[in-house]
C-alpha cells in the first residue's frame, strides 16, 4: 500500500497545467528582458513585466510541486474515465472560425457565415458529415440568413456581405 | 432624492425600457439553456450592445446579466440541471418540489423572491455606492494597488480549483494586459513586431474565446440530456407557500445583498450561505432539503441580492469581484466606460441608469416568467447542438465587427484553443480575465505610487490601506498554508506504515 503511495504519479492533468504555465512563464520572461526595467531612475516598460513573470514562473514551479504530491495521495487521484470526450466537437468549433476567418476576404459575410456554421454544426453533432449532411445544411442556410439580418439591421452600412 | 429619481424616471424612455426588456429576455433565454455560465452568456451577448449609447448599453448589459442569473432557477427546478452555479443550491428543495407536481409555485416563490431582493439590493446600492466612492477616493494609489491586490487574492482563494493555479492564472492574465503601448513611455511592449498588437489585446477576442468558445467545446463535450421534464402547473403559490417563503426571502436578501460586496464571493456562495443561515431556523412546514419553499426562496433570494450588489466594489473601487463583474466590466470599457473611485461622480446619469434597469428589469422578469415558465421549459427541448452554430457565428461576427479586423478573429481562435487546453487540463479561465482587467490598473498604482514615494517601496507598509490589505493577504495565506498541512498529514502518517 505504502509502496503504492510512494510510486511516482505519471504525467497527468493536474501536473501538466503547471508545467504549461511554467512555460508561459519563461516565454514571458524572455520578452520581459527584452525592455528596459528603469529609464532615468522612472519605472520602464519592462519591469512589471519581469515582476509578474518571475512570479508566474515561481507560482507554476510551487503548483507543480504541490500537484506531484497531492497525486500520490489516493483521496485526491481523480477516478480515470474510460471514454474521455472526443476531440470533432472542439476541432469542429475552432476550424469552423478559423473557415469563417479565412474565407472572409474572398466571399463576404454571408458566405463566411454560412461555412462556419456548416463545419461547426458537423463539430456540435456526431462528427459524421455523411449521416448529418441535412442538418449542417439548414445550419448553413440558418448561418447565412441570420448574418442577412444582422447586416441590414445592426452592422455599419459598409460591411461587406457579398464577394466584391 | 427628489432630483435622483427625476434621473431615473427621464431615463425610463420606451427605447430604454425596450432594451431592459430585450436583455431580460436574452438573458433568461441563455440562463435557462444548462451549460452556458451568465460571464459566456454576457461574452456572447455583448455585440448587440454595440450600436447603443453608454447608458443604453449599460442598461442592456445589466438586463442580461441578471436575466441570466434568474433563468437558471427555471431549469435547476425542473431538470435539477441548473444553468448556472449557483442554481444548484436552489435545485436541491426545488427539484423535490417539481417531483411533487409543485414546480409552478415553486418558478413562483424563485422569482417573487428574486423580485423581492432585486429591488431591495437596487435602493442599497443606491444608498450605499454613493458614500463608499466618495471614502473611496480619499485613497492613496498605494491603498487601492493593496485594495486591487487583495481582491484578486480574494478571488483566487474563492475561485474553482487550487488557488495555486488560480493565482498563477491570475498573474498570466495580467501579463496578457501589458501587451500593447506602454502608458508610461509609449513604447511598444511584448507586442512581438505585430502592429495590430500595438493597442493591446482586445478585450472581446480574448472573451469569446476564452469564455465563449471554450465553454461551448466544454458543453458539448459533457452535456447530459434531460430525460424527463417535470410538469409544471399554475405558477401562482398558495398562501401557506406565501408565509413560508417571506422570512427566508427576507433573511436571504440581507446575507446575499452583504456577501456580494465582498469581493471574490461568488453567487453560489451567499445561496449556500442563505441556505446555512436557514437550518439556524425552525421550518415552517415542509424541512429543508425535503422541498421546502424556503430552500427555494433564501437562495434564490441571496443570488440575486448577491448578483446585483458585486457592482458595488466595480462601481466604487474598479474591482470586479467576481467572473462575471469582470466581463461587465470589460463590456463597459468597450463602451467607453471606466468604473473606479470616479465613476459615481463623473457619470451620475450612468449609475442613474443602472439603478433604473435594476428596479425595472427584475419587474421585467417576473412578469417574463410567471407566464413564460412553460415557453422556457419547452425551449429546454431544443437540441443543444443545433443552437452551437448559429452562437459561434454571431460571436465571430461580433469580434470582427467591433473594429472590422480580422486580427481578431484570429485573435478569438488563438484564445479558443487555449481555452479548449484548459479545459482539457480542467482549469478555469476566469481568473485570467479578473488579471487580464486588473493588472494593468494595479501597474498604473504601482506606478504612482512609487513616482511619489521616489522608488520607495516601504511606502506599501507607511499606507494604511496597504497595511492593512497586505496583512489580510498574509494572514490568508498562512490559513490556505495551515489547512493544506493539515490535509497532507494524513497522507504523511499512511506513508510511515
Amino acid at each position: 500500500m505504502a509502496e503504492d503511495l510512494k510510486g511516482r504519479a505519471p504525467l497527468t492533468s493536474e501536473t501538466l497545467g503547471p508545467l504549461v504555465f511554467l512555460g508561459l512563464g519563461l516565454a514571458m520572461m524572455g520578452l520581459a528582458l527584452t525592455q528596459p526595467a528603469w529609464i532615468d531612475g522612472r519605472i520602464g516598460p519592462g519591469l512589471f513585466g519581469r515582476w509578474l513573470s518571475a512570479a508566474v514562473i515561481a507560482m507554476a514551479m510551487v503548483w507543480f510541486v504541490a500537484a506531484r504530491h497531492s497525486s500520490t495521495a489516493p483521496a485526491r487521484r481523480p477516478a480515470r474515465s474510460a471514454d474521455a470526450p472526443p476531440l470533432f466537437h472542439g476541432i469542429g468549433l475552432l476550424a469552423g472560425v478559423a473557415l469563417f476567418a479565412l474565407a472572409l476576404p474572398m466571399v463576404g459575410l454571408v458566405g463566411a457565415s454560412a461555412l462556419a456554421a456548416f463545419v461547426v454544426r458537423w463539430g456540435s453533432g456526431t462528427g459524421e458529415v455523411a449521416r448529418e449532411w441535412r442538418a449542417c445544411g439548414i445550419a448553413a442556410l440558418a448561418g447565412a440568413a441570420a448574418t442577412l439580418a444582422l447586416g441590414w439591421t445592426l452592422l455599419p452600412p459598409g460591411t461587406r456581405l457579398w464577394p466584391a | 432624492m427628489t432630483a435622483w429619481l427625476g434621473d431615473i424616471a427621464a431615463l425610463l424612455t420606451l427605447q430604454n425600457l425596450a432594451l431592459c426588456f430585450t436583455g431580460a429576455l436574452v438573458g433568461t433565454l441563455t440562463g435557462v439553456l444548462p451549460g452556458i455560465g451568465p460571464a459566456a452568456t454576457l461574452a456572447l451577448l455583448l455585440p448587440l450592445t454595440y450600436a447603443l449609447d453608454p447608458a443604453g448599453a449599460l442598461i442592456m448589459l445589466a438586463a442580461i446579466y441578471y436575466g441570466a442569473q434568474y433563468g437558471s432557477s427555471t431549469t435547476a427546478i425542473l431538470l435539477n440541471l441548473p444553468g448556472e452555479t449557483s442554481g444548484i443550491v436552489t435545485a436541491l428543495d426545488g427539484h423535490r418540489l417539481a417531483l411533487a407536481g409543485r414546480a409552478g409555485p415553486a418558478i413562483g416563490i424563485a422569482a417573487l423572491a428574486s423580485l423581492f431582493a432585486g429591488l431591495a439590493t437596487a435602493v442599497f446600492i443606491a444608498l450605499a455606492a454613493g458614500p463608499i466612492a466618495q471614502l473611496s477616493l480619499l485613497i492613496a494609489p498605494a491603498g487601492l494597488a493593496g485594495l486591487i491586490a487583495l481582491g484578486l487574492f480574494a478571488a483566487a482563494v474563492i475561485a474553482p480549483g487550487p488557488p495555486l493555479a488560480a493565482i498563477t492564472l491570475i498573474l498570466f492574465g495580467a501579463g496578457l494586459g501589458l501587451v500593447g503601448t506602454d502608458l508610461g513611455g509609449g513604447q511598444p511592449r511584448f507586442t512581438l513586431g505585430v502592429t495590430e498588437l500595438r493597442d493591446g489585446i482586445g478585450f472581446m477576442p480574448l472573451v469569446m474565446g476564452l469564455f465563449g468558445i471554450a465553454e461551448l467545446i466544454r458543453c458539448l463535450e459533457t452535456r447530459d440530456r434531460p430525460e424527463r421534464i417535470a410538469p409544471l402547473g399554475w405558477p401562482w403559490p398558495t398562501g401557506q407557500e406565501l408565509r413560508a417563503s417571506w422570512a427566508p426571502t427576507l433573511r436571504g436578501t440581507a446575507v446575499g445583498a452583504l456577501l456580494g460586496v465582498v469581493p471574490g464571493v461568488t453567487t453560489v456562495m451567499s445561496a449556500l450561505a442563505a441556505r446555512g443561515v436557514e437550518r439556524a431556523f425552525p421550518p415552517t412546514g415542509t424541512p429543508l432539503g425535503q422541498g421546502a419553499m424556503a430552500g427555494v426562496a433564501a437562495p434564490e433570494a441571496a443570488n440575486n441580492a448577491s448578483a446585483q450588489s458585486a457592482l458595488v466594489p466595480l462601481l466604487t473601487l474598479g474591482i470586479p469581484g467576481n467572473p462575471v463583474i469582470a466581463v461587465l466590466a470589460g463590456a463597459l470599457m468597450i463602451h467607453g466606460i471606466a468604473p473606479g473611485p470616479s465613476f459615481i461622480a463623473s457619470n451620475p446619469d450612468l449609475f442613474a441608469a443602472l439603478i433604473a434597469s435594476l428596479v425595472v428589469g427584475n419587474v421585467i422578469l417576473v412578469v417574463l416568467n410567471l407566464p413564460l415558465a412553460g415557453v422556457w421549459a419547452s425551449l429546454l427541448r431544443v437540441p443543444f447542438r443545433t443552437l452551437v452554430p448559429l452562437i459561434i457565428v454571431f460571436a465571430a461576427i461580433g469580434v470582427h465587427s467591433v473594429q472590422n479586423s480580422l486580427f481578431d478573429v484570429w485573435l478569438m481562435l488563438g484564445f479558443g484553443v487555449f481555452g479548449w487546453l484548459l479545459v482539457r487540463l480542467r482549469l478555469e479561465p476566469t481568473p485570467i480575465v479578473l488579471g487580464f482587467i486588473l493588472g494593468p490598473a494595479f501597474e498604473e498604482y504601482l506606478r504612482r505610487t512609487l513616482l511619489f514615494s521616489r522608488g520607495d517601496p516601504g511606502v506599501f507598509l507607511t499606507d494604511p490601506v496597504s497595511l492593512s490589505c497586505l496583512a489580510l493577504i498574509g494572514a490568508g495565506t498562512a490559513a490556505l498554508l495551515l489547512r493544506r498541512t493539515r490535509r497532507a498529514e494524513p497522507y504523511a502518517r499512511l506513508d510511515e506504515h
